[in-house]
């Protein structure tokens, strides 16, 4: 600082002691010395001695301090140099002075204003080029506020309609996050996005390729080149004013739509089949904004050769956007596949499940299964070993079956009837081999079966013995006693309770009524037996030989005496002699017809005739034994 | 690959399409079919082993009546100026068009096809007159798209031009 300050004051000294005339040379002088090289100046005479006293008076105040104060000088005097230090220091200066107050964004903003506007109204090419990828994003942002504001509205008058694909549609735009209108938009559109052409700006030539797989594409490069002929054909036909952003958007061709983006160095062409919507748009534009953005210095160098445009090939391929709506129809038969499909699932689950289930389930019924078993098999052995006339001689459990071997009395129950009321889980085999049984109940029954058992006599059989009770007629009692010791296992017989009756009785008195009823008659003085005695004779043989049997049955003793007689006519020995012939003929008569001679008994002697016949007639008698 | 843009211009009816048929596709059709605004081609060709592609703009023939649309011109690498020599009043034309070009373009190289060569025997161009193009210093080309005659020696001149100068 006091450099500076002596440099200043030493200058202005300077001039003071200069006369005028020579102040004009001096300063010339000066400039032209301090231009050049200070020396020289020292060389011009008028001012020689006064310069040297100077100079020599400089030198002693100043020391060596004097050559920089004479170069900040030159320094100050001249543009260049001044400009020269100032360019050093002058954006650090503007950034100290920024930090202490505003002056300096206030003296510069008019400049800046003006320097803007005079660069945009020479071209406005170069700031529309760099505010490109500025302004894309702001311009955008700004438009999706305000049709989000749009789409609010439009929510609100959409609330109120209500369908079942209203409903569906509302699930969408909860699930996604997204506004209801926004999802009916999205829902009723159907498009996609085919190709897509990133194109050099200035040539036509193409950068850049990208196409769905499924869509047989044309050649890129003369599609690029004929659209970007088309479009220079409409800007000069209609005059349109070439820059950013202008020139064709869109072309429609049938179903095809080719959306076109522009910027500062490309275009991006979409070809796309199907109703775009205009969001499409700005997925278009925020891509060209990032690959004009990643290869600034590729557009800048670009001389034809496409190849470092080939990693923008991926943001491309983003592009190709498939927008499908879902037709109702079509959808029905894939609907009821899925629901047949998921049905299917559902029941093979379930079945699975079920057989899991079931197999667990099973596991644990074997287990009670087998415990039980157990118990059944004891059960149905002890079962067996209770039954009369059965004996179980082996029991065994087998895999699939079970087997037991039984002695088995042919009276007895079979074994099969015996459980029949028993469950078990395998089925049982009865190996039988006959015996005899010497049970009780076995015995009875065996008694019931071989004694011709009356309907009012009981047998109960008690310790091997038969205890009988009831009425029996004398023959069934007889018979018993004679035959009880047939039936096998009796031991003893007790008839004590066994009433008896003779079941024969009346039919011996009716048959001797009968009997002694009948006569044989004879002609007048004969003894010979007539036709009608023989058949007489005969009818009454059957009676007799009737008596004969069931007198003996009911142990009776039986005689017939024959009584002879004869009329009152002829002498008394005549009439005996005829009546004893009469007996003896009738007597053979019957002995001829099986009645034995030893049932006759002496005919009574002819003592007193009391009857007046011709006759043999017949004297029963019966005597118990 | 490099890829080049160039465009084919000259007076109506001289050949520039089927020069172009006869270029891309090795056909010929005497039939006469007027191209309206601009027809594209694609060729790739290896000139001094550097694969080329050429964009071919075949834009409409020009006529005192139809006007010339510089617009096509934008970034164009080479350009290709047709003459039929049976019509003296073609090469009017093409000089006209080069004038234009050149100052459009800011001095793009240029071949100048001098078409219908086939049919020598009925031109009409004096040599005096074709001495104007050789000011050019500006390959020139006797053509036949009929015979082929010249034809891929129009576009391996043009590679030569516009090949990178490390590449030569």
């Amino acid at each position: 600082m006091s450099a500076v300050d002596k440099c200043f004051t030493t200058d202005h000294d300077d001039r003071v002691v200069m006369p005028p005339h020579s102040l004009v040379t001096d300063t010339e002088d000066n400039k032209y010395t301090l231009t050049s090289n200070r020396p020289s100046a020292s060389s011009q005479a008028p001012i020689k001695l006064a310069d040297n006293d100077l100079e020599t008076l400089r030198a002693i105040l100043l020391g060596d301090d004097y050559d920089e104060l004479i170069t900040f000088k030159e320094n100050a005097q001249n543009h260049y140099k001044q400009s020269e230090s100032i360019a050093k220091v002058v954006s650090e200066a503007l950034a100290i002075r920024s930090t202490q107050d505003n002056s300096v964004a206030e003296t510069l903003a008019p400049t800046i204003q003006k320097a803007l506007t005079r660069s945009i109204a020479s071209d406005p090419k170069p700031i529309a080029d760099a505010l490109y990828p500025v302004m894309g994003p702001a311009i955008r942002k700004s438009i999706n506020e305000s049709l989000t504001q749009m789409l609010d509205t439009f929510n609100q008058l959409l609330e109120q309609s209500f369908s079942l694909k209203s409903i569906l549609w509302r699930f969408d735009a909860w699930r996604t996050g997204r506004s209801y209108a926004e999802i009916i938009l999205l829902k009723t559109l159907l498009y996609q996005v085919e190709e897509v052409f990133l194109i050099h700006h200035e040539d036509g030539l193409l950068l850049q390729h990208a196409s769905l797989e499924s869509v047989i594409t044309q050649d890129g490069d003369m599609v690029s080149g004929m659209l970007t002929a088309i479009q220079d054909f409409i800007n000069d036909s209609f005059a349109v004013e070439e820059g950013a952003n202008t020139g064709l958007n869109t072309l429609r061709l049938g179903e095809l739509t080719v959306f076109i983006e522009h910027g500062p160095k490309a275009v991006l062409a979409a070809v796309i089949r199907g109703k775009p919507p205009e969001s499409l748009r700005q997925l278009f534009a925020s891509t060209l904004e990032d690959i004009h953005r990643q290869h600034i210095d590729d557009f800048n160098q670009y001389n034809g050769d496409s190849s470092p445009f080939d990693c923008s090939q991926p943001l491309l391929e983003d592009c190709l956007k498939v927008q499908k709506q879902k037709r109702k129809t079509n959808l029905l038969p894939l609907f009821i596949l899925l629901a047949l499909l998921a049905s299917a699932a559902v029941y093979w689950g379930y079945s699975k499940y079920q057989q899991v289930e079931q197999q667990q389930q099973e596991k644990l019924a074997e287990i009670k299964r087998s415990e039980k078993e157990g118990q059944q098999w004891e059960k149905v052995v002890r079962t067996l070993r209770l039954e009369s006339g059965l004996i179980v001689i082996n029991a065994e459990k087998g895999q699939y079956e079970n087997e037991i071997e039984v002695l088995l009395d042919p009276l007895a129950r079979q074994p099969s009837q015996v459980v029949s009321n028993l469950t078990t889980e395998k089925p049982i085999v009865f190996i039988t081999r006959p015996y005899l049984s010497l049970d009780d109940a076995i015995v009875l029954l065996r008694a019931k079966q071989t004694l011709r058992l009356p309907a009012e006599v009981n047998l109960v059989v008690e310790n091997s013995v038969l205890h009988v009770s009831g009425e029996a007629s004398v023959s069934w009692a007889n018979y018993l006693q004679s035959d009880w010791k047939q039936v096998m296992g009796l031991q003893q017989l007790n008839i004590e309770k066994l009433h008896t009756y003779d079941q024969n009785l009346p039919v011996i008195n009716a048959l001797k009524l009968e009997i002694e009823r009948s006569k044989v008659s004879f002609d007048k003085n004969k003894a010979e037996l007539s036709q009608i005695a023989n058949g007489h004779i005969k009818t009454v043989s059957r009676s007799i030989n009737k008596l004969i049997r069931l007198a003996k049955q009911s142990n009776k003793g039986l005689e017939i005496r024959l009584i002879g007689r004869a009329d009152h006519s002829g002498t008394e020995m005549f009439n005996q002699q005829l009546v004893l012939q009469r007996t003896v003929n009738v007597k053979w008569a019957l002995m001829l017809l099986s009645v034995p001679e030893s049932l006759f008994v002496n005919a009574l002697p002819l003592s007193k005739q009391t009857k007046n016949e011709r006759s043999v007639r017949y004297q029963v008698i019966l005597s118990d034994q | 690959m490099v890829q080049k843009k160039i465009c084919l211009m000259g007076s109506f009816s001289v050949g520039k399409t089927s020069l172009i048929k006869r270029f891309v596709n090795s056909l010929f059709d005497d039939k006469y079919h007027t191209t309206v605004g601009v027809k594209i081609d694609k060729k790739e060709m290896s000139i001094a082993g550097t694969d080329l592609t050429f964009v071919i703009w075949d834009l409409a023939g020009e006529d005192d009546f139809a006007s010339f649309r510089p617009v096509y011109l934008r970034g164009v690498s080479a350009y290709i100026i047709v003459i039929d020599g049976t019509r003296p009043h073609s090469l009017d034309i093409a000089l006209k068009i080069h004038h234009k070009s050149q100052v459009i373009t800011g001095g793009v190289p240029v071949v100048f096809a001098l078409n219908k060569y086939d049919l020598v025997d009925q031109w009409m161009l004096k040599n005096d007159s074709l001495e104007v193009l050789q000011c050019f210093n500006s390959p020139i080309i006797k053509t036949s798209a009929k015979t082929g005659e010249g034809v891929d020696d129009i576009f391996y001149q043009l590679g030569l031009q516009l090949l990178p100068s490390d590449s030569m």
